[in-house]
Formats: structure tokens, C-alpha cells, sequence
């Protein structure tokens, strides 16, 4: 976001200066009780946070992050959608890094417009690095950045979430905040929602000072939003923001990768589903609440797991789409799909896919989404 | 912890009531007294024991001397031990390296002692204030505190404990000794100064920091007119930062219902380097002027001497900021242009001016004093000699093969100029405010609550260490 450098400086400059002629033309006289004047500063400093804060906020100011340029671009494709006003809603792809590198939006959007009869539009809220709770943070950003308008027939239109399952995001909706503490990116999601979803969520097997750390990391960044510390050094106008993000196709192996092909998981598909015992239910029902509660009730959703070369994440994606019946899940655990997949040239590393990739499985996924669409609409 | 991070305001918050909370006088005092070892020892635990070795010192010798057991002595030990802390653990490796560089341009190798020793936290400051203490009681100017807890909360108040200002005890004393009773006047101008300091520190200095770290961290990298931006920005990055910081602890002191003297008075405003030393530390100056240049003689003994007196002076100053040869480059620099000062007034102090040559001669005046102030923060803030010259250098054009960083000009310039020549300058400032109602305590409290929210917002995040710490 380097059109945004001037308003780094701008925004919190103007404060300052406005404070600092304020406070040298104030002039008092006069006692008053001690708790009658500490109670009415704090007063004052908790209306002035709450305004500022207010002000400093969407849809007048996003936080000047990657997240947010992904955001914009949601909240672009959301009007995009309202635009056409076909009936088709919106398909909101919910994924990590797998979904950002493996599943391009625009050949997902054309190919639901060729199966279904009306389409939705195609939301990608896919995030390398980003956790469950990150990315639903930049919906609700996306959401904050609409008028009220927009807002109300976006929430009325139909809505398809389609949630990638992975095994550590699933597990642990907090995943990479250690490595990301203190960044822009950790500061736009880490606000009183995300808090509350925190303290809610059940965070794995991480030990106690694992836990302690991440509950100090958590309730710090909570805290500096909280009282807005910096907040003026931290945000752009959504206008200098250009929409970007979701789908980030990758061009070249990592340096070193050697890719072990994808017999090995073919086989493995012989093997009997196991692992669902093991799921994190409390996570994966709390991922749908909290959607629930950002887009109503409505929304339909559909699990998904992006293919990789590795037996492990074939029997998560396995054991979780046959433990979560009440939902339709498309697992990757297809012999074709995998078969087509066994190329070095297809892979960045065992989890992310090159575009080559990306273009072999999302008409896959395509034809699945269509299926389970068009079944609920005959049942 | 510095009084711009969320642990300072937590743990003001906690004394500030309990100190309000209290009734008893002497409760009060020493809740002060272990909120300040809390406040130091946050820092480094271990070198509470070696504050309180100068707290003890210093107090062991007030007692002796005012009961005149061998005054002189005990003045001379207690000068001596006191030193001998700021020597060895501020200026240890400096004698050191300096030695062994002389050696070694004389041919011999010396082997340099490996003794690593940490910089505590405000040694410069409490000592100087342990000293004056000593020196006041030796002189007769104040009478020897009986009190050791009176004593050490002098040397430890936390306000002003690693940083200053440097408090004189004949001030401090006797207001450790009058019960406190709440002011809502004196609360609310303290809470003003400690936000004037957090917008200074916190959203001026700090904001200015990266940009002159930048460049002054690759100097080859960068052209000329970076390196002299980058100037600029120090310029304005230090006074934001000390004198900040001195308000904060002026400010937090005050809400405490205690008086500290004023440690900066505009010094940009300064038409001449004399006047600069009347408003820049002026806790400094004038500590430097009533221990070392009047004992070293003053004006008195002509001229010679009186050049002589305010050399030493002005060198030590230097020095007692930084064990660098920078700063006593810096020192020495100050010392010269205060004699060329004198020598200049007093041969033009006759020539008749009428009122618009008198302001041409003021702005004028004006212009070269901070010119040289700006050119002499140059060693100040190199890191070395080949530095110095490096950025001096771009003041004349030279050395512009670097490329051109990206200058924040606005954010450099516009703190300086409103502070300056809008809030510096008393009469525009009093113009302005003298048009605005008086505020009841009520109302100003609630401003004060909005303005602090306001500034809080435009602090950048990661809050930078103190420049003067180290000092």
C-alpha cells in the first residue's frame, strides 16, 4: 500500500499538533473534588477512545495491512455480485494458503456459471498465513467497508461458505500469531470479536506455556486496539487501498523441493477412514457460529480440503468428511484427481500447489460444488 | 519502563491513588520510596544496591559534616566515592579504549582489561544530585537531612530518577517534609505537562526516529540532502525526546504534589549559544555552573581564567553525556562559541539599533545560533569522528553519491515550527489564549481525558527507548 505513506505520517502529525495547541491554550482556575476530577478525565479519555476509534474505523479507515487490500477486494466483488443481481448469491471460499495457491477464484466463478443455472459470485477470502480467525475478520472488514444498502441485500442474498478443513487451522485457530505478533497483519484482526471467539475456541494439545504466551500475545494486541495506542500510525483510506488478494498463484517449485509424487497417497486411499475421533468439534462448530453470526442463518456450507502429496492430510480430510455428515464435504481423496496431479512441475512444496496446479483442481472442485448445490436444490 | 509505555501509566495509575488513597504524611513518603526502587529495579534489580550505596553515602556524609567531624574530608571522600561509581561504571571502557589508543600511537601494546561493564539506568543523574547534596551541606546552604528515607527518596523520586530534571535538595527537601493536600489545579497542569511531554516523546520524537536511524545508520547510502534532513531531523528528534520526557517526569511529579524545576524553556527560540544554555537542561547548566565553573573560579581572575573555567566546564558537559569523544567534541565546540559569544556581545553590546535593524540583527542572530546548534548535534549523534565529517560534509555538497531517502519533511519541520514559533513564542501564545474563557477544573478534566485520547492515537506503536538513558 505505498500510496498510504503520507497518511502514516499525516494523520498522526495533525493530532499532535492539534493536541499540543490545545493543551498550551488551555487555561484552568478553580478546585474541585479529587474524585469528582479523576473520574471526569477518565471520562473524558474513554468518550474521546470510543470516538476516535469510532472515526478511525470502517468504512472511513481500514487498517493499513495486506488483510485490508483483501478485504477491499471483497467488499468489491460483493458489489460486483450486487451489480449483476442475477439471484445467484454469493459463494464465500473460506482457506489458508492451500485454498490462496490452489484454487483460482475466476475459473471457479465461470465454471458454477456453466453447471448452475444462476451463479454466485465468488468471494475469496483465501489467506497465506492467515488463521481461521484472521480471515474472518477480513469478511467482517469487507462487510464494514459496504453502505448500509449494500450491507442489507448482500446479507439478504443467498450465501454458500465454502470452508477449507485443514488440520492445524482446524486445530488451533491461533496458528501463526506467535510468528506474526506485533505485525500490521496482527493488530487489523486481533480486536474485541476475535478476542471473544478466542477465549471460546479449544486451542489442541499446546502445553500450558505455549497457552500462556499466546493468551499474552492475544490479550496485548487486544489491548492496544482497545485503547487505539497508535491507531492514527496504523490505518489508510480504503480509497488509497487497491483491491488485491485471495487467489496468489505460485509460478516455481520451492528452491530445493523434491517432490515425492502422489503414488504413495493414491495407495492410500485403499486404507480405511480413520482420525475423526480426533477431530476439534468444538472448533469446527464455532467456525459456523461465528459466520452464522456475521451472515445470519442462512448460509449453506460446504467443507472442502485442497489436495496435497501427503497421506496425513488425505486422512484428515477423509476422517472429517465422514464424521461431519450434516454437511456436504468434498474431500481430495479422488484416484483421478491425484493422478492427474502427479507432475513435479504442478508443486511449490507438499502443501501449495503452482498454478498448473491450481488449474487442474479447481474445475474439480467446481464440478463437486455444482453437484452438492443442485442435490439440495432437488432434496 | 518508560512513562510511554502502557507497564509505566499501569503502575502511575496504582501509586497515584494509594499516594492519594493515604492519609498519613509518612506512609506517603514511603510509598514514593518503594514505588521508586519498583520503578528502578524494573529496569536492572542489582543496581538498586548500588544507588542506595550513594544514597547511603551521600547521607552518612551530610550527618558528619554538619556535626563537623573532619567536614573537609568527608566532603573530599564522598566527592571521591561518588565519582569514582560515575568513573567506573560509566566511563571505565572509555578511559580504557582511550588509553590503549594513546599507547598504541606510541608504540606500545597494551592489552585492554576485560572488565564489561553495564551502563545503569540515570547513574549521571542521581549522582549529580548526590553530589549537590553534599556540596550544599558542605557550604551550609541546607542543613543535613536527618531522614535517610527523606534521603533517598531525594536521590530515587522515580519522576525524575533517569532522567532528570537533576533536583537541588534545598528545593526537594522541604517539600518531602509538608503534608500534601490535593490540588485540583496542580493535577490537572501536571496531567497537562505529562501530555505536552507523551505528544513531544511519544508522537514527535518518536515518529521522527526511523528516519534519522535510517539514514545515520548507512551514511554512505544516502545523498547529501538525506544526510542533512536527516540533521534536521535530530535537531528536532532530541529536544522532542528530552524535553519530553523531562515534562512527563515534571508532569507526574506535579500530579504527586511536587515541584520540579523546569528543565527546558524553548532553546529553539535561542538568538544566541548563551541564551540556548539558559533554556536547554537547564537543570544541567545550571548544576555545571554552581559546582564546577564558580568552584573552578567563574569570571573571576580576568579573562584568560574565566576562558579557562568555562572550557573545563563545557568539556565535562560534554563528557557527562556520553563517554565519547564525540561528546567532548560537542563540549568543546559549545565551550568555544559561549567564549566567541561573550567576546562579541560585550564589542557590540554599544552599537545603537533602531527597532527594525534590531530585528533584522534578532533574526539574523537567530539563524547563525541555530545553525551552529544544528551543525553540533552532528557529532552528538554520529557515531564517530569519520562520520561527523561525513555529514558535514553534505552541508557543503559533498559526498552526494548516496541515493535520496524518502524524507518525511512535514513530519520534521511543522513539530518544530508550531512549537517554536507558535507555542515558543510566549506573546502569540498568550495573544491566543487570553481570547479563550478560563476553564473550570470539571471541564478541563474532561478535555484533558479527550486530548490524551487523541494523542494516544498518534503514538507510534513500538515506543522507543529514551535518548537521555544512557546519559
Amino acid at each position: 500500500m505505498g500510496g498510504c505513506m503520507e497518511l502514516d505520517v499525516t494523520l498522526p502529525l495533525v493530532f499532535g499538533l492539534l493536541s499540543l495547541i490545545a493543551l498550551h491554550l488551555m487555561v484552568v482556575r478553580g478546585q474541585a473534588p479529587r474524585r469528582r476530577t479523576v473520574t471526569l478525565f477518565i471520562a473524558g479519555l474513554v468518550a474521546g477512545t470510543v470516538a476516535m476509534g469510532w472515526w478511525l474505523s470502517p468504512p472511513r479507515y481500514v487498517p493499513d495491512a495486506s488483510t485490508s487490500a483483501l478485504a477491499v477486494e471483497v467488499a468489491d466483488d460483493i458489489r460486483r455480485g450486487l451489480r449483476r443481481g442475477e439471484g445467484g448469491g454469493f459463494l464465500i471460499l473460506d482457506g489458508g494458503s492451500f485454498s490462496a495457491r490452489g484454487v483460482d477464484d475466476q475459473m471457479l466463478e465461470r465454471s458454477l456459471a456453466v453447471g448452475l443455472d444462476s451463479s454466485p459470485t465468488v468471494l475469496m477470502l483465501s489467506l497465506a498465513g492467515g488463521n481461521q480467525l484472521e480471515r474472518w475478520s477480513v469478511l467482517r472488514r469487507a462487510i464494514a467497508l459496504l453502505t448500509r444498502e449494500e450491507r442489507e441485500r448482500f446479507l439478504a442474498a443467498p450465501i454458500v461458505l465454502l470452508l477449507e478443513i485443514h488440520a492445524q487451522y482446524d486445530r488451533y485457530p491461533l496458528r501463526q500469531l506467535r510468528r506474526n505478533q506485533g505485525s500490521d497483519r496482527a493488530y487489523a484482526y486481533l480486536d474485541v470479536p476475535t478476542l471473544r471467539e478466542a477465549f471460546r475456541a479449544d486451542h489442541g494439545d499446546r502445553d500450558l506455556d505455549h497457552r500462556l504466551q499466546q493468551w499474552g500475545d492475544v490479550t496485548g494486541h487486544v489491548a492496544v486496539n482497545l485503547t487505539n495506542a497508535g491507531l492514527a500510525t496504523r490505518v489508510a483510506s480504503p480509497d488509497e487501498v487497491e483491491g488485491q488478494g485471495g487467489y496468489v498463484p505460485l509460478e516455481r517449485s520451492s528452491r530445493g523441493y523434491r517432490f515425492p509424487g502422489t503414488k504413495a497417497v493414491r495407495q492410500h486411499l485403499k486404507q480405511p477412514v480413520q482420525m475423526e475421533e480426533e477431530l476439534p468439534w468444538r472448533n469446527i462448530e464455532l467456525r459456523r457460529d461465528r459466520y452464522a453470526r456475521v451472515l445470519g442463518d442462512r448460509p449453506r456450507v460446504i467443507y472442502f480440503s485442497v489436495p496435497t502429496p501427503r497421506e496425513f492430510d488425505l486422512d484428515y480430510a477423509r476422517g472429517f468428511c465422514a464424521a461431519v455428515t450434516d454437511y456436504p464435504c468434498i474431500a481430495h481423496d479422488h484416484w483421478t484427481l491425484l493422478h492427474r496431479l502427479d507432475d513435479a512441475g504442478l508443486w511449490y512444496d507438499n502443501g501449495h500447489m503452482q498454478r498448473g496446479g491450481a488449474e487442474i483442481y479447481t474445475p474439480w472442485l467446481s464440478r463437486r460444488v455444482v453437484d452438492v448445490l443442485q442435490q439440495e436444490v432437488r432434496s | 519502563m518508560i512513562f510511554s509505555s502502557g507497564v509505566f501509566l499501569l503502575f502511575f495509575a496504582v501509586v497515584f491513588t494509594a499516594f492519594w488513597g493515604m492519609r498519613s504524611h509518612r506512609g506517603r513518603i514511603w510509598l514514593l520510596l518503594v514505588a521508586s526502587q519498583v520503578f528502578y529495579g524494573w529496569w536492572d534489580y542489582r543496581f538498586l544496591a548500588l544507588m542506595w550505596f550513594v544514597i547511603i553515602t551521600c547521607h552518612g556524609a551530610g550527618r558528619l559534616i554538619e556535626r563537623g567531624i573532619a567536614p573537609k574530608a568527608v566532603t573530599t571522600t564522598a566527592v571521591v566515592l561518588m565519582l569514582g561509581v560515575l568513573a567506573v561504571f560509566k566511563y571505565f571502557d572509555f578511559f580504557t579504549d582511550s588509553l590503549v589508543g594513546l599507547a598504541a600511537t606510541v608504540g606500545v601494546v597494551v592489552s585492554r582489561p576485560t572488565l564489561e561493564i553495564l551502563l545503569p539506568v540515570g547513574i549521571s543523574f542521581f549522582t549529580f544530585q548526590a553530589l549537590s547534596y553534599v556540596l550544599d551541606v558542605r557550604k551550609g546552604t541546607i542543613p543535613a537531612e536527618r531522614d535517610i528515607v527523606n534521603t533517598g527518596l531525594y536521590i530515587s523520586f522515580f519522576p525524575q530518577l533517569v532522567a532528570g530534571p537533576i533536583v537541588r535538595a534545598s528545593d526537594f527537601l522541604p517539600q518531602l517534609r509538608q503534608p500534601k493536600v490535593f490540588n485540583t489545579e496542580q493535577f490537572l497542569v501536571g496531567m497537562k505537562l505529562f501530555l505536552v511531554g507523551f505528544i513531544y516523546k511519544s508522537v514527535f520524537s518518536d515518529s521522527i526516529s526511523p528516519f534519522v536511524d535510517q539514514v545515520y545508520g548507512d551514511l554512505e547510502a544516502f545523498d547529501a540532502h538525506s544526510k542533512v534532513m536527516a540533521t534536521v531531523g535530530f535537531y528536532g528528534q532530541i529536544y522532542f525526546d528530552f524535553a519530553g520526557y523531562s515534562m512527563m517526569g515534571i508532569g507526574v511529579a506535579r500530579m504527586l504534589g511536587f515541584e520540579l524545576m523546569r528543565n527546558f524553556a524553548y532553546p529553539y527560540i535561542s538568538t544566541s549559544i548563551t541564551e540556548f544554555w539558559r533554556r536547554w537542561h537547564i537543570s544541567l547548566s545550571s548544576w555545571l555552573r554552581d559546582y564546577l565553573y564558580i568552584p573552578l573560579g567563574g569570571n573571576r581572575g580576568g579573562e584568560a581564567k574565566r576562558q579557562r573555567n568555562l572550557m573545563i566546564t563545557m568539556l565535562l558537559g560534554g563528557l557527562w553525556h556520553g563517554a565519547s569523544w564525540n561528546f567532548v567534541l560537542w563540549g568543546a565546540l559549545h565551550g568555544a562559541a559561549l567564549s566567541v559569544h561573550k567576546a562579541w556581545a560585550s564589542a557590540t553590546s554599544r552599537i545603537p539599533r533602531p527597532a527594525l535593524v534590531a530585528l533584522a540583527w534578532a533574526v539574523l542572530a537567530w539563524g547563525v545560533t541555530q545553525l551552529f546548534v544544528l551543525l553540533t548535534w552532528v557529532p552528538f549523534r554520529a557515531q564517530d569522528f569519520a562520520s561527523t565529517v561525513d555529514v558535514l560534509g553534505a552541508f557543503v555538497g559533498l559526498g552526494d553519491g548516496g541515493a535520496r531517502a524518502p524524507i518525511p519533511y512535514l513530519l520534521i519541520l511543522a513539530p518544530l515550527v508550531v512549537d517554536t514559533f507558535l507555542v515558543g513564542m510566549s506573546s502569540v501564545r498568550m495573544r491566543l489564549a487570553s481570547r479563550l474563557p478560563v476553564l473550570a477544573p470539571v471541564t478541563a478534566a474532561v478535555m484533558l481525558g479527550v486530548i490524551a485520547a487523541v494523542a494516544l492515537t498518534g503514538m507510534p506503536l513500538s515506543v522507543q527507548s529514551f535518548i537521555y538513558f544512557q546519559f
